[in-house]
């Protein structure tokens, strides 16, 4: 493959990462928005928090798809692989999700059984996000390889790290989350959001530390990554930002502000990515398979990159469009489907 | 998949070669037509049963009757058109994929003036048919619009490579059969159109309430014909279904996965039934009026009236 004119793995390297990174941010503050939901103290302040997200939630899950159909088409092995290592939690994750996306239509127009449908959006919530950290854990640690196949066992996943990351995940959108009501709510359901958001703040920086410390033992390449020299000096930016960030955000959730703090969580989703992405480049498949050596033939690459590249600014657009349209804080007196 | 093309085989691995054949491949525009007319069939009769609902119960008589006529006339192109694609369908089927042909029709013996089974209770150990209630000569007929075509029978092939027989047998029974009600059905309006009495017939109004689950088991048989008689390859005659399993995935995992799923729609569908059916029963009145208040937690709020629907 030496005679490329355009590389195209790059370019799908791009697309998967800021996909897959679209999607932890957008549905991430959703599934925060769900979980929270389950906290909230009243039906009034139940049915803002829902339809704070209403408008927009199933426009936020597009990503995933996209992020999905890229690994399999740009880099089949790769999803080859790793699919079948993560067959259960990504089984789990998407049962939830079914439970949490009827919710939205069922718990107003089935009534009687509103009680249920709100706890399938709390616990499909909860579960579909503690399956993905799942995922992330066990995609951190990397996957047992025979050849060009997952020759691990479909429970592998099942470690007291991705237990962990799973946890993690569960305070890192529950941030996200409340930074996203702290933005459109008002008055008590503010101060109410503001609360709960300190809690997973705190949670966020016990993960992030607890990760942070336990990855570099996962393993050794990614200690290697980290604390050889120059690395430690050249990445040393990636956990001082980190560190500046999480005290901008503890004092915006406990000032006045109401964009500083989902801005702050943002950025702090945007530096643990960052680092998992230091930590594993160039593999694809964790610790086996770099990104060129799991993709798709040149042809392939090319030839959807021609309608990826045409569909992503329509994507970007209507997606920019319904934040647009429903900008601005939520009302009680207007519906939002 | 099913008609695999445009691609080259490198150390046992796909390679794309044509992309142009790989989309437009041979049995492309059938699955397609085939399939999209499908949904709009399914939901057609679903909609003509709401409206014969309408009008039968004497509420929104106005609306229902628009909603029957209109759909009744969609029904009426498409159906037919349906069934057209269908044949033209099993033609590229015969072309490409004989075995599930012989499969689908319980052919055993390959000949001319093959005949077509009505019904059978396909026999795979002795490979033959009991039961059999045959026309002579129009299996040619239908799958080769020739009665002295020659039709290939399951022996042709070695057992190894053979489709379950019973299953598409009778799943694409099931499917041509309701395309025959729903034929009925269609021509019947046809007739009552005529003479003036399509919303004042109370049976057939019963009779479009009746039949509109059908469209949804005749796309499920289809599904099953087409993926069951595929069998046992997944890429046809290149990759079998038995070797294209992740190798880590045991059969318990499926089992575990397959229960799951089972036990979510177990919950899901009679839900979804229930919400759809309350919206059909409510009939078509102004609906984000009515339920806004309550989506958003309105009847906290002192009650308040809604503006009256008076005329003018």
């Amino acid at each position: 493959m030496n005679s490329v004119v355009l590389d195209t793995v790059p370019i799908w390297t791009a697309i998967l990462g800021f996909g897959v990174f679209f999607y932890v941010l957008l549905d991430g503050f959703d599934l925060g928005v769900g979980m929270l939901f389950g906290l909230a103290p009243d039906t009034p302040s139940r049915n803002l928090v829902m339809n704070s997200i209403a408008p927009i939630w199933d426009g936020n899950e597009t990503w995933l798809v996209l992020g999905g159909l890229a690994l399999l088409a740009a880099f089949p092995l790769a999803f080859a692989i790793i699919i079948p290592a993560v067959y259960f939690p990504v089984l789990v994750m998407l049962l939830a999700l079914v439970f949490r996306g009827v919710a939205f239509e069922f718990r107003y127009r089935d009534s009687e059984h509103k009680t249920f449908w709100d706890h399938g959006f709390v616990y499909g919530s909860a579960i579909a996000t503690f399956a993905q950290g799942m995922v992330l854990g066990a995609f951190i640690q990397g996957f047992e390889v025979h050849g060009r196949a997952f020759a691990g066992h479909s429970f592998d996943f099942f470690t007291p790290f991705s237990l962990l990351t799973g946890v993690a995940l569960i305070f890192g959108y529950g941030l996200l989350g409340s930074g996203w009501l702290i933005l459109k709510t008002e008055g008590e359901l503010q101060a109410w959001a503001r609360r709960h958001g300190r809690w997973c703040f705190v949670g966020v920086i016990a993960a992030i530390a607890i990760v942070s410390l336990w990855t570099p033992f996962v393993h050794d390449d990614i200690a290697q990554r980290w604390f050889s020299w120059p690395n430690l000096l050249l990445l040393s930016p990636v956990p001082i930002i980190t560190a500046l960030l999480a005290w901008v955000e503890w004092r915006s959730l406990n000032n006045e502000s109401e964009i500083a703090p989902f801005a702050g969580a943002i950025g702090l989703f945007v530096l643990a990515y960052l680092g998992i992405a230091i930590s594993l480049w160039p593999n694809i498949v964790p610790h086996r398979l770099s990104l060129w050596e799991a993709s798709s033939s040149e042809s392939t690459q090319a030839f959807l990159l021609v309608g990826t590249l045409f569909l992503l600014p329509i994507i970007l657009m209507y997606t920019a469009w319904s934040y647009w349209v429903f900008r601005g804080k939520v009302r009680a007196d207007i519906g939002y489907h | 998949m099913q008609t695999p093309a445009g691609y080259e085989l490198i150390d046992g691995r796909f390679f794309p070669k044509n992309w142009f054949e790989i989309i437009f491949n041979p049995s492309f525009p059938y699955r397609l037509f085939h399939t999209i007319i499908a949904f709009y069939v399914t939901t057609a009769f679903v909609v003509a049963a709401a409206a014969a609902y309408l009008i039968r119960g004497g509420r929104f008589v106005e609306e229902g009757r628009l909603m029957f006529s209109m759909t009744l006339w969609l029904l009426s192109v498409l159906v037919p058109l349906q069934i057209l694609i269908g044949d033209l369908h099993g033609l590229n089927t015969l072309e490409h994929q004989p075995a599930k042909i012989a499969a689908i029709e319980a052919h055993w013996e390959t000949r001319s003036h093959a005949p077509l089974n009505l019904f059978a209770i396909p026999d795979e150990i002795n490979e033959t048919n009991h039961y059999a209630v045959q026309v002579p000569a129009l299996g040619s007929l239908i799958l080769a619009h020739d009665a002295n075509a020659v039709i290939k029978g399951l022996k042709d092939w070695p057992p190894e490579v053979r489709p379950p027989v019973a299953i598409p047998f009778f799943a694409f029974r099931i499917m041509v059969g309701i395309g025959v009600v729903m034929l009925g059905v269609v021509v019947a309006s046809w007739w009552l159109r005529f003479r003036g009495r399509l919303f004042e017939t109370r049976w057939f109004l019963r009779v479009c309430q009746i039949v509109a689950p059908l469209g949804f088991v005749a796309v499920v048989a289809g599904w099953t014909t087409t993926e069951v008689g595929r069998q046992p390859w997944t890429v046809y005659g290149l990759l079998r279904t038995a070797d294209s399993v992740s190798p880590s995935l045991t059969g318990t995992d499926v089992m575990i996965s397959l229960a799951g799923y089972i036990a979510v729609y177990l919950v899901m569908f009679p839900a979804g039934l229930l919400v759809m059916s309350r919206l059909v029963r409510r009939g078509p009145v102004d609906s984000i009026l009515e339920e806004s208040p309550i989506e958003s937690g309105r009847p906290n709020h002192p009650v308040r009236t809604l503006p009256e629907r008076s005329a003018p």
